[in-house]
């Protein structure tokens, strides 16, 4: 296989609070190829965003290396943010707050290409042009403040921003969640066609996994911190190996019609990150939990070339339905 | 049959402006029948939310209200705010988006909910107590007792709307309005939420208006669909008319631009442009300049609402035009 674009390792960010020491997150690690789409999915309180975070340089690291085209960073140096600014872009859940209300788009989409190219005149004009017309906007647009465009227009304009660098990543932050659903489809189409057309590869944040399956071609769950289970979208959707993740995908309301009525429920909720359960921190809303899970936390294992699980008893397509068919009886 | 627990008829809901005036609601009709579970849908702005707070006479002001509304046979326009306490807890219930917003921070939550328990069943402390702690057991709180004494920070996002669902109900109304009460909790909380909702609604007769822009959440839940689109309803009638079948372009395209598992490989539909502004909205059908099925006629006259079949209603030209969803998307 070729090289990683990215390659992350045992990265790990922890804040101090009043309460204790928060582990946000906790030796993660992964690879993401140049052109492919990984996402990152879990509940509030995974880490998710602190994880994008650490990557951009904006929080720094306790632990753990980032590679971006083979040439390590220390998260935890300066170099780091600098170096983010032309390898990483970021696009952010709410545009309302990224894009600052006292800017043109001009001047919001050509601040970085003065910064970092010294680019001034015709062919600034003509760069933003450029930008705006690959996300679908026209060169009207430029004169205009961001509560003059619409929700899905800002966001739009938030993308030309991150790609004026021409980043090799593109780091998305839950970038459709603030728009309505036919907003939303017309974002997750540009991204796509931006994608083939320019080979940047994005990290994809979200917690919606009908979107996942759409947009990304790898995924990685986290639970509290950690990964629980990493593969090929596909793969993991058709046949889950984390309990964690067979629940996520069981609970999410489709408008499918062979699945009306079938939504099957986990007990619990997650727990607060300052008071992480021993062990595999899924254990106690875990059908499947014994007292090895309760204790000795489940290291990640590589199963099978591409997938890769953090469980005591993964689950195996074939002898489980019987049991969830089971479970869903009995919560109701 | 029945009376409806709830009967909207011509509803229009208008706010006054310095210029011009804005009407947010264009002559709603609905019915809901007891032990229904309606999903009211649509995109930001469509006026979903103003339509459940007509129906407990909240709408804010300055806006001006017009048309029906009887809940449990009881008209809601016109009445002082005096006179809408019979309603409000007793017939119909709300909760909201955000059920953090909805308690007081500075109570727990058993004084809050002791307190109006009291103001609505007339009984004194300690029964009020015990009735709050069947309440949150009919709710699967675990341990009440525990959650009563707490104050609303120290509970989950999830619990706090097993505790305003378990509040909203104490006062057993006819009808819950749910304003998004999903949209805010994770996923597998909002499964618990989804599922416990339905529960109610097949074991107590619950009628429930569901407001919600998801539509898994009503495919999953509910029985009858309500499609919003820039103040007017477009399409109602039953989940499998509407989700399985849609008829009006709008539902269908909606339909199409939901990112489902399983659908991955097939292509995204979606709608060009954006929702209209409510001040300025065009002439003639609302969603003519969106549509692909738009014909001369589109641009004109406002469709009225045609019956397909049994309780499925469409409001558009084209409706007879569509046979099936497929060829919208094209």
């Amino acid at each position: 296989m070729n090289a990683a674009l990215v390659s992350v390792e045992g990265l790990c960010k922890s804040y101090g609070t009043r309460h204790g020491v928060l582990k946000a997150v906790d030796d993660v690690g992964f690879e993401i190829y140049a052109g492919e789409t990984l996402a990152v999915v879990g509940e509030s309180g995974c880490g998710k965003s602190t994880l994008a975070l650490t990557l951009l340089g904006l929080v720094p690291a306790d632990a753990g290396t980032i590679a971006i085209d083979g040439g390590k960073t220390e998260p935890a140096s300066g170099a780091m943010t600098k170096r983010a600014g032309s390898d990483i872009g970021v696009v952010f859940q709410n545009p309302h707050s990224s894009l600052n209300p006292k800017m043109r788009v001009r001047a919001l989409i050509g601040e970085p290409l003065v910064t970092a190219f010294r680019m001034r005149g015709k062919t600034l004009s003509g760069r933003i042009v450029e930008l705006l017309k690959q996300v679908g906007l026209g060169s009207e647009h430029m004169r205009r403040y961001p509560h003059e465009l619409s929700g899905g227009q800002m966001q739009r304009v938030a993308i030309a921003r991150a790609l004026a660098l021409e980043p090799r990543l593109l780091i998305l932050d839950e970038p459709t969640a603030a728009l309505d659903v036919s907003v939303q489809a017309q974002i997750l189409k540009l991204l796509k066609a931006l994608q083939a057309d320019t080979g940047v590869s994005y990290l994809f944040i979200t917690h919606d996994l009908g979107t996942v399956d759409y947009i990304a071609d790898r995924i990685v769950v986290m639970y509290l911190g950690r990964i629980v289970e990493s593969g090929p979208v596909n793969e993991v959707f058709a046949d889950p190996r984390h309990p964690y993740t067979r629940a996520l995908l069981d609970a999410v309301p489709t408008i499918d019609p062979g699945k009306r009525g079938g939504l099957v429920t986990i007990r619990g909720e997650i727990p607060s990150p300052l008071n992480r359960p021993d062990g595999c921190a899924f254990a106690p809303r875990c059908h499947w939990s014994d007292d090895q899970c309760r204790t000795l936390a489940p290291a990640l294992i590589n199963a099978d070339q591409a997938r890769v699980h953090a469980c005591h008893h993964p689950l195996s397509f074939e002898i489980d339905d019987g049991k969830v068919e089971e479970i869903a009886n009995e919560a109701r | 049959m029945s009376d409806p627990v709830l009967e909207i008829s011509g509803l229009e809901v208008t706010f006054p402006g310095l210029v011009r005036s804005t009407t947010i609601l264009r002559s709603i009709d609905m019915r809901i029948d007891a032990g229904d579970v309606l999903g009211l849908v649509g995109e930001s702005g469509c006026g979903k939310s103003m339509t459940a707070l007509a129906c407990l006479g909240m709408v804010p002001a300055p806006g001006s209200v017009s048309g029906g509304i009887k809940v449990d046979g009881y008209e809601v326009v016109g009445r002082s705010d005096a006179e809408l306490g019979a309603v409000r807890g007793s017939k119909a219930a709300m909760i909201f988006q955000n059920p953090m917003r909805s308690l007081n921070p500075f109570f727990s939550v058993g004084r809050q909910m002791t307190e109006i328990i009291r103001l609505h069943r007339s009984c004194d402390k300690a029964d009020a107590y015990m009735i709050a702690m069947e309440e949150l057991t009919s709710v699967h709180m675990p341990d009440p007792d525990f959650a009563l004494s707490k104050y609303p920070h120290q509970l989950s996002g999830g619990q706090i709307q097993r505790v305003m669902i378990a509040l909203a109900l104490a006062c057993r109304p006819k009808l819950l309005i749910a304003d998004e009460p999903t949209t805010a909790l994770d996923v597998t909380v909002q499964a618990q939420i989804i599922s416990l909702l339905r529960e109610l609604a097949d074991k107590t007769g619950l009628t429930i208006l569901f407001i919600t822009h998801d539509l898994g959440v009503v495919s999953q839940l509910c029985n009858r669909v309500a499609v919003m689109y820039a103040g007017r309803i477009v399409e109602t009638g039953s989940v499998e008319d509407v989700i399985d079948n849609p008829r009006h372009p709008y539902a269908a395209k909606l339909m199409n631009t939901v990112p489902t598992i399983g659908h991955g490989l097939r292509d995204l539909d979606s709608i060009p442009g954006q929702v209209p502004d409510p001040a300025f909205p065009p002439p003639g059908c609302a969603f003519h300049d969106r549509c692909a099925l738009a014909i001369e006629l589109c641009s004109q006259t406002i469709p009225r609402t045609k019956v397909m079949a049994g309780a499925h209603e469409v409001a558009c030209h084209r409706a007879g035009d569509i046979r099936d969803a497929a060829k919208v998307t094209s």
